[in-house]
């Protein structure tokens, strides 16, 4: 059973769908008590980075997502999901997870010179690896809407980078997988069949775990 | 090949309709504009109307009426043959173009003779409304002899815009003479047959000459944009358009005002395998809005679609049972064309 | 690199879809209808975005939190993966978490911006500049282009003036639609793309697509990111994978699509 976590103003019912396309079981948890009972858990996305966090300490799944990571288990964040797995971000004061050692910021800052936020479909760039994960990134378009991002992570954790995007002067962390910690600056929900195709991957990772 | 009379195709494969349209991207209008311009000059009245402009409240007759008031300053009597079966929309866009101001006759041939008619035209050729067609064009000349006007201006020449006899299309207006011989095909002689003459009135022309009369297509003098003439309507004389599509086609803005015209497309479909999809497709890839690929999606979808809901009101009026009914539309099928199934005719052609 | 994208965009009035023609709308047909004649199961693979807006015009109307709305999208949306943009009567924060819980991407506002623009900025705030996107239906009026809102029913503003004011709000994305070239395929209105220059967001143009051709057209403008159309007759059937494989053949940046 895959767990769904609902933080009041993240998207989830795309999601939903696309388990179900799976023939996966997946439910929304609204209560931290609730996650121990889940193989994997996904953290989606929308909205604004201390609006999140905030919402995430109040209720407790601060801590409890962080247990459960800690504890080997699978889990997928996506888009603000990717984000709020990090130490900080430059949108907002309060510290995310730390669950990534890196630092999310804005693309303007970064050197963006397009128009922010970067939406639409894109393509990744996969680094070189044997992640199953990584290897079910075939190397099409994903659909991405943002204004931050991840562009680094600290040495020696570098390599947990497993793929990279492109857009008007800057270079984002698209995919990322530290052990059983995997996410995606895209949305795999909204990118068709090579989205599907990466969700049923993550599955697979958690299967093997 | 063309399954109908005066539609022609060329080498390339285009009918003439298309061809006309290609001609007239690189047309030079002025000499037409100049032409019309003399002939509204010549017409014009100091007092009274100036000219007869046929309408029925659709999108047509509406930019005619609209565009000689306000663009030419004329006094046009406009004037309507009330169609059988009439819609609703049909009702409330003569309402809607009453209250833009024009003046307009409403002509109520006799009941009976137009059941007779339009009953008659079904039957024996295969045309629902042929008492009423006919009507639209010989009442209008007793109007016009009544009230001693002698400028008729239709909307488009469908004989040039939608595909027909050429014969027209470089003559700004025609006789009376004409119109017998080609819209009403030379057959008022055997439409009026077995009519007492206070019956036939309205579809006889009477007796002495109408030379006098001229007879125009504003479509010759301006290019026919009939997605125009509907914007301009809306705007202008009130038109209001159906909540959902017409039957056999997608568009809901074109020919809704009787519940005959379904039956009238739906019979052209039988006899010469195009529908009121084709006609719709052809004018939208003639303004450059479709390709035919796409065109090709919306004829297979709707062209063949029998207007089922208006059955019983087509039973009604023509006062047969509906074995009889079907078996009109068994007599027309083009059997070259359609192979029945069930109730119904399928085609055996496909569309590409 | 970012490519071009293909909206589609559906008119939802109490369990019917329309088309807009001049912003007249016809009824065309229910969910299941669209799922069958745009065959969704596949639709995903032509264009890039849905967008859905609750067009009833009625002052107490199912606004975007009603059921049949729900039931609607329920239907669309089941084996589409692709993003979604709702809207249509959103009047409050809590209209707007629902389409997010509907599973809208984004969420989109035309009237409020004149009506209600501390709503406006509140989503930007709360849900992220990227989930906001600021619709505005422009009409040429005596030579210039000028803002209609409620559904083009009432005067909005200069264009120009219009833009600033959404600038101001923060939304993350602007469609600019022509009620002139509304659902007639004569294409899109160049002029009024110009006009639209000083947008400093993704800017999707809408209003007029008829032909394959008329995409390229405006996709090959650097300031434009994405062209719209809720042309449901136009595109019907394979139109829409006639208008990819158009893009395509033209040689701009389009999503890459795996082999069935």
């Amino acid at each position: 059973m895959i767990g769904i976590i609902d933080y009041k103003i993240g998207n989830f019912g795309s999601l939903l769908n696309a388990f179900a396309y799976l023939s996966v079981s997946a439910a929304v948890i609204d209560t931290p008590e609730d996650l121990g009972g889940h193989d994997a858990i996904v953290l989606p996305g929308v909205g604004a980075f201390d609006a999140a966090m905030t919402t995430l300490r109040q209720s407790g799944f601060a801590d409890a997502i962080k247990d459960f990571a800690e504890g080997g288990k699978p889990v997928l964040g996506i888009c603000l999901g990717l984000q709020v797995l990090c130490n900080a971000s430059e949108e907002g004061s309060l510290p995310g997870l730390g669950l990534v050692d890196g630092r999310v910021e804005s693309l303007k800052k970064l050197g963006c010179t397009g128009k922010t936020p970067h939406v639409g479909f894109n393509s990744v760039e996969a680094t070189e690896g044997d992640s199953a994960f990584l290897k079910s990134l075939v190397g099409t378009d994903y659909y991405f809407i943002h204004s931050f991002a991840l562009h680094n992570v600290a040495a020696p954790a570098a390599d947990i980078a497993l793929a990279y995007t492109e857009y008007e002067g800057v270079r984002i962390i698209s995919a990322l997988q530290r052990d059983n910690v995997f996410a995606t600056q895209f949305h795999p929900e909204k990118s068709g069949e090579a989205g599907l195709a990466l969700l049923k991957s993550f599955l697979l990772c958690s299967k093997s775990d | 090949m063309s399954t109908r009379n005066r539609i022609e195709f060329d080498d390339k494969g285009r009918c003439n309709a298309c061809v006309w349209s290609e001609e007239k991207k690189t047309l030079d209008w002025t000499p037409r504009l100049k032409a019309l311009e003399a002939l509204l000059a010549k017409h014009r009245k100091k007092d009274g109307f100036d000219l007869i402009i046929p309408v029925s409240g659709g999108k047509d007759g509406s930019y005619v009426a609209h565009t000689c008031r306000s663009r030419f300053g004329l006094n046009p009597l406009c004037v309507t043959v009330n169609p059988p079966l009439r819609s609703h929309i049909g009702y409330d866009n003569l309402e809607n173009f009453k209250k833009a101001g024009f003046s307009l006759i409403e002509v109520n041939p006799p009941y009976e003779t137009m059941r007779l008619l339009n009953k008659r035209g079904f039957v024996e050729q295969g045309r629902p409304l042929y008492g009423w067609t006919t009507s639209i064009f010989t009442s209008v000349i007793r109007i016009a002899k009544a009230f001693d006007i002698t400028l008729i201006m239709y909307g488009e020449d469908g004989e040039i815009e939608y595909g027909g006899s050429t014969e027209s299309k470089d003559r700004p207006t025609f006789s009376s003479e004409f119109a017998k011989r080609v819209f009403l095909e030379g057959r008022t002689a055997e439409t009026i047959r077995s009519l007492s003459p206070t019956e036939h009135y309205f579809w006889d022309f009477g007796a002495g000459e109408e030379t006098n009369i001229e007879m125009a297509h504003w479509s010759y003098f301006e290019d026919w944009d009939s997605y125009r003439n509907y914007v301009v309507s809306k705007v202008h004389c009130g038109l209001i358009d159906r909540e959902d599509r017409n039957t056999g086609t997608y568009t809901n803005f074109s020919q809704n005002d009787n519940l005959l015209y379904d039956l009238h497309t739906y019979m052209m479909y039988l006899k010469f395998g195009f529908g009121r999809a084709t006609q719709d497709v052809g004018i939208d890839i003639r303004r450059d809005a479709l390709t035919r690929e796409q065109g090709v999606e919306l004829v297979r979808l709707y062209d063949n679609h029998f207007p089922e809901k208006y059955l019983p009101a087509y039973v009604e009026y023509y006062q047969m049972r509906e074995e009889q009914f079907y078996a009109v539309l068994d007599q027309h099928a083009n059997k070259a064309l359609f192979e029945k199934v069930g109730k119904f005719w399928q085609p055996t052609f496909d569309i590409h | 690199m970012l490519k071009k994208r293909l909206i589609f965009i559906l008119y939802f009035d109490s369990g019917a879809f329309l088309l807009s023609r001049n912003f007249r709308l016809q009824r065309v047909g229910d969910a299941r209808w669209l799922v069958e004649k745009f065959r969704f199961k596949n639709i995903g693979r032509f264009i890039d975005e849905i967008v859905l807006l609750d067009v009833s015009r009625k002052p107490d109307a199912v606004r975007c939190g009603g059921e049949s709305f729900a039931e609607a999208l329920g239907v669309l949306m089941r084996e589409t993966f692709v993003p979604l943009t709702l809207g249509g009567g959103i009047r409050c924060l809590a209209d707007a978490r629902r389409c997010f819980e509907l599973g809208a991407d984004k969420i989109i506002f035309n009237s409020p911006i004149h009506t209600d623009p501390d709503l406006v900025h509140d989503c930007v705030s709360r849900f992220g500049a990227q989930a906001v996107v600021g619709e505005i239906d422009v009409k040429l009026d005596g030579g210039n282009y000028m803002s209609r809102i409620a559904n083009g029913a009432q005067p909005g503003l200069p264009l120009r003036e219009h833009l600033e004011r959404m600038s101001a709000l923060g939304v993350g994305e602007v469609m600019v639609n022509s009620i002139d070239r509304d659902g007639t395929g004569t294409g899109f209105d160049e002029a009024l793309i110009d006009a639209c220059r000083a947008i400093n967001v993704p800017l999707i143009v809408a209003g007029g697509a008829g032909k394959p051709v008329h995409f390229s057209g405006v996709l090959a403008r650097p300031n434009v990111e994405a062209a719209a159309t809720g042309n449901l007759f136009a595109f019907i059937g394979k139109g829409f994978e006639l208008v990819r494989q158009h893009l395509t053949d033209s040689g701009l940046p389009v999503r890459s699509m795996p082999a069935l």
